[in-house]
């Protein structure tokens, strides 16, 4: 059934993977396991604990607090003040979900789990956070948790707030008024307590500055690159220079990757903002809706900012659109009010492309196979809504979608890239970058030749060495 | 993946006798940890139990290996721990204890392999393991077939050397 060239150690390969499970056997007490299990409330659903920690944080003064459904894409609430709770839960991760305390990046809340919690009720609460790993949670010393933040804040008590609620009987709140944003502390007690961490986002009345470097003219060769490394490591390579630099994620203890701890796991598609400041970027998904997070362009914190994956900026960087598994998803960065815009395109939107004015987005559908052709689709943008446009053709397939710099759509076949892990920093045809098969960054040079040619001055590979 | 509401509620004991066994087996090769490899399986099911609907018939092992292989990914970061940790040397054995070397060999080819970034385990344990074409890895992790080559063929790369000592 293989599709590549035989290998002499193809055999031994196999052989090594055949020997480590040849006497598995899965054997009746999983199945009793399984039962029992699939017997138990679905606990994926909203818990009503969460709802009460939502209405104990709204109560103490800090903002409004929008649950949404599981079922709809992510649903943001706009808080007429400058601070604002959000609590979201992921979409397509049902069992994944996150809690995101947002305010004006200085209250940051670690939900604590009791340890006289019964198992099953601190399960759903560490399963409704979207622990990695629930042991922790429910055996954690609640006394080291306390007295490491008392002892982080002991010079400053007051901002240190313990929240017990009797409505939450099984969970405590710390809420830490901290400007110094201690990203160690806040990821250590995290860890402490076995929480999903995510910390605050920003207020979305708060806009962001918007200083930074001005993106290339669209159609410009790029200056600037964002790709998923071989090794997992979100980069970025300046193409004057050649210089590659890693991004890593603020919280990773073991300093060895940039998306396995205490945040994403698994990084699909990757896009630069239009200012150059943050890579957006999205994670893999089950089974087949992402995330999507961005990260500033120096290394920090992931800040969850859509659901889907795929992520395109728009041209003025005021929104990101995103495929999810039957629609595309257009939601406001952060610092732009409003809530998300999503359309029915049916399944796996993957590929998706802004015009240059941004007043157009195309979008590739379909799985592309066992026949379902791929299809691409055309809408237009007009900041609130997106309306289905006619592509001029009697159909349209495609695996591809791009704009050249003069608007014009540019559908592709069998795609100038392989996957979606390289972009131009300005997203048009012209200037697509890949990664090819022996990790050399090449770039597509002229949008109608097909002709790939390596660009000058970059590494000679991106594989890493472990 | 599209699904379809169960006619009659899905039956676990008719998926799990038909799907149980080579999805742990897929699970212990992509973990080496049997316990967790059962959970991942367990996990598995009851998802696909709770989400009210089942895959496309045909579909199901499809649908549960690639949610297993999802959630293989949760734990990577315990398998990296695994990782850092010295690998036995090969050791010179006698003629005898050929056999004995010979699986010695193998056991570390395949901790080489789940040493490997995540993509490209999943894709060398997708092919060598479970046999599928390029088209159908390509499907289950939801990647082109493309990137699927690519993978494969820097897996290849960097095991190559520890094949070529099994020879």
């Amino acid at each position: 059934m293989s599709d590549q060239t035989p290998d002499p150690h193809d055999e031994l390969l196999r052989a090594a993977l055949e020997a480590e499970a040849d006497d598995v056997v899965a054997g009746p007490e999983l199945l009793d396991r399984i039962r029992t299990e699939a017997a138990k409330p679905d606990r994926r659903r909203l818990a009503p604990w969460l709802l009460a920690a939502a209405a104990v944080v709204a109560l103490i003064g800090v903002g409004a607090v929008l649950l949404r459904d599981e079922d709809q894409p992510v649903d943001i609430s706009e808080d007429p003040t400058s601070t604002s709770i959000t609590v979201e839960a992921r979409d397509g991760l049902p069992d994944l979900l996150s809690v995101l305390f947002a305010c004006d990046n200085s209250i940051t809340t670690v939900v604590y789990v009791d340890p006289g919690a019964s198992d099953d009720d601190a399960a759903a609460i560490v399963e409704r956070l979207g622990a990695d790993d629930r042991e922790p949670a429910v055996s954690v010393d609640e006394e080291a948790v306390r007295a490491r933040l008392l002892d982080r804040y002991a010079d400053d008590p007051s901002a240190l707030r313990v929240i017990e609620s009797n409505e939450i009987p099984s969970a405590i709140l710390y809420s830490i008024d901290d400007p110094e944003e201690d990203i160690d502390v806040r990821s250590a007690v995290a860890d402490m307590a076995g929480v999903y961490f995510i910390t605050s986002t920003d207020c979305r009345d708060d806009p962001e500055p918007t200083e930074g470097t001005d993106p290339p003219p669209f159609g410009q060769p790029p200056t600037l690159v964002a790709l998923v490394r071989e090794d997992g490591w979100l980069v970025t390579i300046d193409l004057a220079s050649g210089q590659e630099n890693e991004l890593h994620f603020v919280g990773d203890p073991n300093e060895s990757s940039g998306v396995e701890e205490g945040g994403p796991s698994y990084i699909d598609a990757v896009d630069l903002s239009p200012d150059g400041r943050w890579v957006y970027f999205s994670t893999c998904c089950e089974p087949a809706v992402g995330t999507t997070y961005r990260i500033p362009i120096a290394g920090g914190e992931p800040e969850q900012v859509a659901m889907g994956a795929h992520p395109r900026v728009s041209p003025d960087g005021r929104y990101v659109a995103t495929g999810g598994s039957e629609a595309v998803i257009i939601t406001p960065t952060p610092g732009v009010g409003g809530d998300p815009v999503t359309v029915e395109v049916g399944c796996c939107a993957r590929s998706l492309a802004w015009s240059p004015d941004g007043t157009q987005l195309a979008v590739v559908t379909g799985t592309g196979a066992d026949g379902d052709v791929p299809q691409v689709q055309l809408f237009g943008w007009d900041g609130t809504a997106l309306t289905p446009r006619d592509t001029g053709k009697p159909d349209n397939p495609g695996s591809f979608v791009s704009w050249t710099a003069d608007g014009t759509l540019t559908v592709s076949s069998g795609g100038p890239i392989e996957d979606d892990r390289s972009l131009s920093q300005d997203r048009s045809y012209e200037w697509l970058l890949w990664v090819d098969e022996v990790g050399v960054v090449r770039q597509q040079a002229g949008h109608e030749s097909g002709d790939r040619t390596p660009v000058n001055g970059l590494p000679e590979t991106l594989t890493a060495d472990w | 993946m599209a699904l379809r509401p169960p006619p009659g509620g899905i039956d676990l004991d008719s998926l799990f006798r038909e799907h149980a066994t080579p999805l742990l087996r897929l699970a212990v090769v992509l973990t080496g940890d049997r316990p967790l490899a059962e959970e991942l399986v367990q996990e598995a099911f009851v998802r696909l139990h709770r989400s009210g609907s089942i895959p496309l018939a045909g579909t199901e092992l499809a649908y549960l290996r690639r949610t297993v292989i999802n959630l293989s990914h949760g734990h990577h970061r315990h398998l990296r721990v695994v990782r850092r940790q010295p690998e036995p040397a090969v050791t010179t054995m006698p003629a005898a204890d050929v056999d004995v070397v010979r699986r010695d060999g193998q056991r570390q080819v395949a901790i080489a392999v789940r040493t490997l970034p995540p993509r490209q385990r999943d894709c060398i344990v997708l092919r060598f393991y479970a046999d599928l074409s390029d088209a159908e890895i390509a499907d289950t992790l939801g990647i082109s077939a493309g990137s699927v080559k690519t993978h494969l063929h820097r897996a290849r790369a960097a095991l190559a050397d520890r094949l070529e000592a099994l020879r």
